[in-house]
């Protein structure tokens, strides 16, 4: 009982606004408890104005009214989402060790398992064809060996990772930067229905807030801090992936890196990063090692599908990695109707991926 | 003394009779012409004084009142001029009254008597045909009005040649087309697919357009031809028929576009605004409305050279002649149908910068994912769902690799198209249409049947590919126009197969 009344001041004074997780911590430490910070008397709140402001005292003091309490109540008991604090035993263990955990999440979907290895995949939102096979490849394969996905649940690089994640029927958690309730990037709509579904998402902002810029690094120390490992897809040159690194750093995680092409924009974070001493990845297996896990074996055996004969010497032009509609044609001396027509049926039992601008690609996991 | 000849106006298409009644009495020299006649009509009256003169008559000298009925109808133009002179000439009895001879004058006069074309002169004679079967018009005009068989046409140089014809002083043979029998079209067209080596993918969709009428979008970065291809659409669009001919020679005709001695629009018209057009200017309209860009394309091709700048109002004012294959006009004047019944064909970057998906070494794309959603998203939902095709150009590196080897004809592909046009024009005889195009969503559930393996299929590839349900008749009606194509009854999977791939826009990764 005393727990839950414990857990309501901590929702409280967490989303008293211009207190972060900083504050928090340092509030908690001062008066005791967040109960404490509740019954204080006003003078000794006023006292901290030196420090915090004049505002936030204010706010405090405001805020001290059963009003707040009632609805904070209310979202203790929401149906729509669960709130967890750094009281509860769900809380993610690597995140309580960084510097400053926040205090309170806001939690939709499965559970949050708190023994099973974790892993953040990142990059750019603005990503290439390759980064984002490759996101989908590694995300798959590392959650089919049971480890835990985090990302960030943006566009490009992190809608691949938790898609890969989600194929392989694996733990995959999304950390927002605005409210549970909020869903941003909009096209990400299906995304967050079956992350909701099947896998979990995560913030430290209370329902309603709108996703400010000024959100986004903040929510990357939870996306590093959660896991033991930043693998870094794609990257260019001031990508907020590369914020994201910083704080895995800082917090004493792995960096991972993949390499790229070096004529290309996206490739400029990652491969700087391999420069710095970033360990480079190139097959699932150079993590999985750090982590003390085996790779499984199965997922690597083509899918048994059948193939007629134009859908066989279509499929084998494509072995050599991306081919435009009209290259394919010249290869496989097709006609473009004949050609179209073949792809249509390769694409439909999934092992050609369509790419925009009519380029075709095998499907990794086929 | 008064006297009474039959001319004719214009308004929108159609024609219809103005008597024109001129009166001459004593009292101070005035010349009056009511009957609501605007600036053009009103100038006529210099013109017909001057003309009259220089062609050696005599212009009175007395109040001249010239009416115009129905009074109630505003008049425009200059094609009253030769009506109001040989009013006069009557009046003062310069020319004898033939009761039995009451033909049409049409014409402007030039201040020293001869005889300039008019606009609007074919549809005019079109609408009057039943009634009316006598009509005198400038030399200019004859080969267009010989296109209605109905009427005898007596074209004449000068007001002078046409006045001693009326006094009795020759006799003439109405004026026959040069080229009675064997219209001929045009079939040499100066933009030839021959041109165009590669783009094998993007011309085989262009077929399958022409075949069934289907509208076209097609998007490729910046240089990879768009244009180029676009321009040799009408060489590939089956054979103009009479009929076809004869209805966008009327709308030049109105538009005053028809050139000089042109009886007949032989070719498919190819009309292709720039993104500034105002919507006025692109669906017609106007003090007395006057066809716009559309109606010019009717039985053609319209292209709109990058969609998404041209400004929203002004593409979404093309909904509905898309969907009816005409434009109604309403201003204060009354209201006029244009027909508008084209091939929309639009060209698009796939975004800001226009490199998007082109997948080339040298030039990347440098949009971010919002930029390019909101490129293409400035073309509006419902107008995107009148393009069943979507071709997507591929950049010059390889147009490069696929030979140089020169490209199949333009005639050679157009005999294909007329083939599968012709099959469509059969099956669809009972039904008021002419192409697949044109299908409504009841009359694709009777014509386009797919087999049980056709349908398993489609259903695949609806799940798998994340194509959206606006798509699933755009495929169907697509897929019959390859069938038609290939001579086939029946839609068979294959068809749909190829299909499919013509619906990019609908995948997942452009929007």
């Amino acid at each position: 009982m005393e727990q839950v009344e414990e857990r309501i001041f901590w929702v409280w004074l967490s989303q008293i606004p211009g207190i972060g997780a900083r504050r928090f911590h340092v509030l908690i430490e001062y008066f005791g408890g967040a109960d404490r910070v509740w019954f204080a008397s006003e003078e000794d709140i006023t006292g901290l104005a030196p420090s915090l402001g004049r505002n936030v005292v204010n706010e405090i003091i405001n805020q001290r009214n059963n009003n707040t309490l009632d609805r904070i109540k209310k979202m203790l008991d929401s149906t729509e989402f669960r709130i967890i604090t750094l009281l509860d035993d769900e809380y993610p263990v690597l995140l309580r060790q960084i510097y400053d955990p926040p205090p309170v999440l806001y939690c939709k979907g499965l559970p949050i398992e708190n023994n099973h290895p974790t892993i953040s995949i990142v990059g750019s939102r603005r990503s290439t064809a390759y980064g984002r096979q490759m996101a989908e490849k590694f995300s798959y394969e590392l959650a089919s060996a049971g480890v835990t996905i985090v990302s960030g649940l943006a566009r490009g690089i992190d809608a691949m990772a938790h898609y890969g994640a989600l194929k392989a029927e694996g733990r995959t958690i999304g950390v927002l930067g605005c409210g549970i309730d909020v869903i941003y990037p909009p096209e990400n709509r299906r995304l967050f229905s079956k992350m909701e579904q099947e896998g979990t998402i995560i913030t430290e902002y209370p329902p309603g807030a709108s996703p400010v810029a000024g959100n986004f690094p903040a929510r990357n120390r939870i996306i590093s801090g959660m896991t033991r490992g930043v693998l870094v897809i794609e990257a260019g040159e001031k990508s907020g992936a590369l914020i994201t690194v910083d704080f895995a750093l800082e917090q004493g995680r792995e960096v991972y890196a993949l390499p790229g092409n070096i004529n290309v924009s996206q490739s400029v974070g990652t491969n700087k990063l391999l420069k710095e001493g970033a360990r480079l990845v190139t097959e699932v297996h150079d993590i999985l090692e750090d982590l003390g896990l085996q790779k499984e074996k199965v997922e690597n055996e083509p899918k048994s599908v059948q193939l007629d004969f134009f859908e066989t010497q279509v499929y084998n032009a494509l072995q050599e990695g991306e081919r435009h509609l009209e290259e394919l044609s010249k290869i496989t001396k097709l006609d473009i109707n004949r050609l179209n027509a073949v792809l249509t049926m390769l694409e439909v039992k999934g092992i050609v991926k369509q790419m925009p601008g009519k380029i075709f690609i095998r499907n990794w996991d086929a | 003394m008064l006297s009474r000849v039959k001319s004719g106006g214009i308004f929108g298409i159609d024609g219809y009779i103005v008597d024109v009644e001129v009166d001459i009495s004593n009292g101070l020299p005035v010349f009056d012409i009511v009957g609501l006649p605007d600036l053009s009509v009103r100038e006529s009256r210099e013109r017909v004084r001057a003309a009259i003169k220089n062609s050696g008559f005599e212009f009175p000298v007395k109040r001249i009142t010239v009416n115009m009925a129905p009074a109630n109808t505003k008049k425009e133009g200059s094609a009253f001029d030769l009506a109001i002179a040989i009013g006069i000439l009557k009046a003062t009895e310069q020319i004898p009254n033939v009761d039995s001879f009451d033909p049409l004058f049409l014409g402007e006069l030039s201040l020293d008597g001869t005889l300039r074309p008019v606009k609007g002169v074919l549809p005019m004679l079109l609408s009057i045909r039943n009634s009316h079967k006598d009509v005198i018009l400038p030399y200019s005009n004859a080969e267009e009005a010989a296109n209605v068989s109905e009427i005898n046409i007596y074209p004449f140089h000068t007001l002078k040649e046409l006045v001693s014809y009326l006094r009795g002083q020759y006799n003439l043979t109405p004026f026959q087309r040069s080229d009675n029998d064997d219209i001929g079209f045009e079939t040499e067209f100066m933009e030839d697919f021959s041109d165009v080596k590669g783009q094998e993918s993007v011309k085989r969709a262009l077929e399958i357009a022409a075949a069934g009428g289907h509208n076209v979008i097609m998007i490729g970065p910046p240089g990879s031809g768009k244009t180029m291809l676009a321009k040799r659409i009408p060489s590939i669009l089956p054979d103009l028929s009479y009929k076809e001919a004869l209805e966008i020679t009327q709308i030049y005709s109105v538009a005053g576009l028809l050139k000089e001695g042109e009886g007949l629009i032989r070719y498919r018209p190819f009309m292709s605004p720039h993104h500034t057009i105002s919507s006025t200017a692109l669906v017609g309209g106007g003090r007395i409305p006057v066809p716009g860009q559309i109606s010019l394309a009717h039985h053609g091709v319209l292209f709109l050279d990058e969609l998404p700048e041209f400004k929203k109002e002004v593409l979404e004012v093309l909904r509905q002649p898309l969907e009816d294959g005409k434009i109604t006009i309403s201003r204060a004047y009354g209201t006029a149908t244009f027909p508008a019944k084209f091939m929309l064909v639009g060209s698009a970057n796939p975004c800001n910068c226009g490199y998007f998906g082109s997948s080339n070494g040298n030039q990347e794309c440098i949009c971010t994912p919002t930029q390019i959603r909101r490129y293409l998203g400035k073309i509006s939902g419902p107008l995107m769902d009148r393009f069943d095709i979507h071709i997507e150009v591929p950049s010059l590196s390889f147009q490069k690799i696929s030979g140089n080897d020169k490209g199949e004809s333009s005639a050679s592909i157009r005999a294909r198209v007329n083939k599968g046009r012709e099959r469509q024009m059969e099956r669809y005889q009972e039904e008021g249409i002419y192409y697949n195009a044109q299908l409504s969503a009841k009359l694709i559930r009777k014509y386009c049947v797919l087999d049980k393996s056709a349908r398993a299929l489609m259903e695949q590839a609806f799940s798998s590919m994340n194509l959206s349900a606006r798509a699933y008749d755009r495929i169907l009606k697509v897929s019959r126009t390859i069938a038609d194509l290939e001579g086939d009854k029946n839609i068979q999977t294959h068809h749909i197969a190829e299909a499919i791939q013509y619906r990019s826009l609908d995948r997942q990764y452009w929007s």
